[in-house]
């Protein structure tokens, strides 16, 4: 007999209170594989966006606390041309807008001539033919949500355009976009001459020194504007932050209740079994002993509830997927990282909640537990 | 004369802050290879004088010296109740959810031994008191009599240097009364083991070669056969 036999005979004497706190477990880790899958699958797909434009450093102006950062002119990008390497500098309107009634919406204004266009895939109709053109191009995803197809109106702040053309971006942000010229967006958004953001094309085959060394330059000489690489850009973008803090923060939550559940069962079973520990530590066992299989006990139920969680965790990712507001827009990342971060935090969760009933069981004096029914 | 196992030194024990003095004043040796027998009446303080020598417990005052040493000076309990006592107890203690086998195993975790070395000791241990046959049963499913020899196999898993029982036989009718008491003589016959027996039945000190009589938590007589 192993030492582990003991341990899940244990808990094979109460198979339902097991069942229970495993499933207490398991949801609450679920929750944790879910949140965390959709916000790193949120930041994922903010990075991919930017790698597909070819860019290779993002440049905005530091803004405090907003989703999008503040506009300025874009007349600073002919200074970062002047920049060595710099081959190309393309300015972009971004803004979150919501249009009729789809949840909201991200709005790309773009130059016409920029290399940005290159990575899209139209494959319906055109892109808007000149600057003066009041027509935009609308990602796959955005004309399911939009239920617009091409020839069709739509409503954008105070204005109409028409839907001239249909793409699909490698990136999924982009695929819940609509794109116009940065002409008609500045118009519309009331920022004429302003964008805010840059995005930098280095000469082919610049190393990732020089984009480092390029980036601190940047920042440097132009106060009040960073620059960031793409993944940086993801990282520090406000709403992904925000997506990232709340997945925490719930997790948390979910944590919390889940190491609630197993002290609450460990101590009910440590109650039950006042005179077993008196037998174990009369017939020699050692405190350590004790705690090791109380805390091996809470840990197997943890591990399992893990197990169970992430299997949970993963079907969820899949159901949010398919809801309006996240399809196409977000893919869950489902990782083996992920995968060993739940199991991780299931087991912690089952040493924190199990610590305490643990040392509790291991204090009891042998003679008092014996004399314990 | 043997050496001396056990030193009890003017021990006393109270309990309830002084109110209640279960033991008053004991003083005596128990030597390698002694088999003796504490009687007395309910409530005299034969189970805790048992557990001071079992180093279950400790006395007000007074010490308790295992082979020279005092208990006090001694960092680990558990360890040394683990290596060198074995206890049998009245009701038996056994863990309900395991089994025979498994039972008599729980104290071997604490020796240096492989699991299939625990194995084999725990078998041969169950075979040497009848229970051959009945290694995989839960102690719920066994008779009075086998769970008793269950509960001697156990205490005897890290070949103790001293066994205490207290009231080995309470629970059993005289028939396996008789057979647990001439399994602990042919234990103490064949490995020379120093035995403490408590009891409150005179059939059962007679199986001793020591008789120590307790009154009131102190001792009234000491006679060896
Ligand atoms: N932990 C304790 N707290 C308070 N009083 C105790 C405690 N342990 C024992 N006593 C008291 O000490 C006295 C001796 O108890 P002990 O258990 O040693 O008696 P005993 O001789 O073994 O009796 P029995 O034959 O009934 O088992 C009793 O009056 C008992 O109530
Ligand atoms: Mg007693």
């Amino acid at each position: 007999m192993s030492f582990l036999t003991i341990v899940f005979k244990n808990l094979l004497r109460r198979r339902t209170r097991s069942l229970l706190t495993i499933a207490g477990i398991a949801i609450g880790i679920a929750a944790v594989v879910a949140l965390t899958s959709i916000a790193w699958g949120f930041e994922k797909s903010w990075e991919q966006a930017y790698r597909a434009r070819g860019t290779d450093l993002v440049v905005t102006k530091i803004t405090s606390q907003s989703p999008m950062p503040a506009p300025f002119n874009e007349k600073f990008a002919a200074d970062l041309l002047k920049l060595p390497r710099v081959k190309e500098v393309s300015g972009l309107l971004t803004d979150l807008i919501s249009i009729e009634d789809a949840p909201t919406t991200l709005v790309f204004g773009w130059a016409l001539d920029s290399f940005l266009w290159d990575h899209l895939k139209v494959v319906k109709g055109r892109k808007p033919s000149g600057d003066d053109e009041k027509a935009v191009v609308i990602g796959t995803v955005a004309a399911d949500m939009l239920r617009k197809s091409i020839g069709a109106k739509i409503h954008i702040e105070a204005d109409e355009f028409t839907i001239c053309g249909i793409f699909e971006s490698t990136a999924l942000v982009e695929n819940g976009a609509v794109i116009m010229s940065l002409r008609q967006l500045q118009r519309v958004t009331e920022n004429t001459g302003k964008v805010n953001f840059l995005n930098v094309k280095l000469e082919p085959g610049s190393t990732q020194e020089q984009v480092e060394s390029l980036r601190k330059t940047i920042k440097e000489r132009f106060a009040g504007f960073n620059a960031f690489t793409s993944s940086e850009v993801a990282q520090s973008n406000t709403a992904i932050q925000a997506a990232k803090g709340m997945s925490w923060a719930t997790s948390l939550i979910a944590l919390i209740v889940g190491a609630v559940g197993v002290t609450n069962t460990m101590l009910m079973s440590v109650f039950e079994r006042i005179h077993e520990i008196g037998i174990l530590l009369a017939i020699g066992w050692r405190r350590s002993r004790i705690v090791r299989m109380i805390l091996y006990e809470s840990m197997a139920l943890s591990f399992l509830g893990g197990l169970a969680g992430v299997a949970l965790g993963f079907v969820a990712i899949k159901v949010i997927q398919t809801t309006p507001m996240i399809h196409g827009k977000i893919e869950g990342e489902i990782s083996a990282a992920l995968f060993g971060l739940a199991i991780l935090v299931a087991l912690a969760l089952g040493v924190f909640g199990g610590l305490y009933p643990a040392v509790r069981g291991s204090r009891l004096s042998p003679t008092a537990a014996l004399r314990y029914e | 004369m043997s050496a001396v196992l056990i030193e009890v030194r003017d021990v006393q024990r109270s309990f309830d802050e002084g109110r209640v003095q279960a033991l008053r004043g004991a003083d005596f040796t128990i030597e390698e290879g002694e088999f003796a027998a504490i009687v007395g009446p309910s409530g005299c303080g034969k189970s805790t004088l048992l557990q001071l020598l079992g180093a279950l417990d400790e006395p007000s005052e007074g010490e308790i010296l295992f082979r020279g040493k005092s208990l006090l000076e001694i960092p680990d309990l558990c360890r040394f109740r683990a290596q060198t006592i074995g206890f049998v107890f009245q009701s038996f203690h056994l863990l309900p959810t395991l089994t025979a086998l498994e039972n008599v195993q729980i104290p071997m975790f604490e020796m240096p031994w492989s699991a299939a070395e625990r194995r084999r000791r725990a078998t041969e241990l169950l075979k040497s008191v009848g229970l051959g046959e009945r290694l995989h049963h839960l102690p719920p499913k066994m008779s009075g009599g086998e769970r008793q020899r269950v509960a001697i196999a156990r205490s005897l898993a890290n070949e103790p240097q001293l066994l205490l029982a207290d009231e080995p036989t309470g629970n059993l009718d005289s028939a396996n009364a008789k057979r647990v008491m001439e399994h602990l003589q042919s234990i103490h016959q064949q490995r020379g083991m120093t035995m403490v027996v408590v009891t409150h039945d005179w059939n059962i000190a007679n199986f001793a070669d020591r008789v120590i009589r307790i009154l009131d938590g102190r001792i009234i007589s000491d006679n060896r056969t």
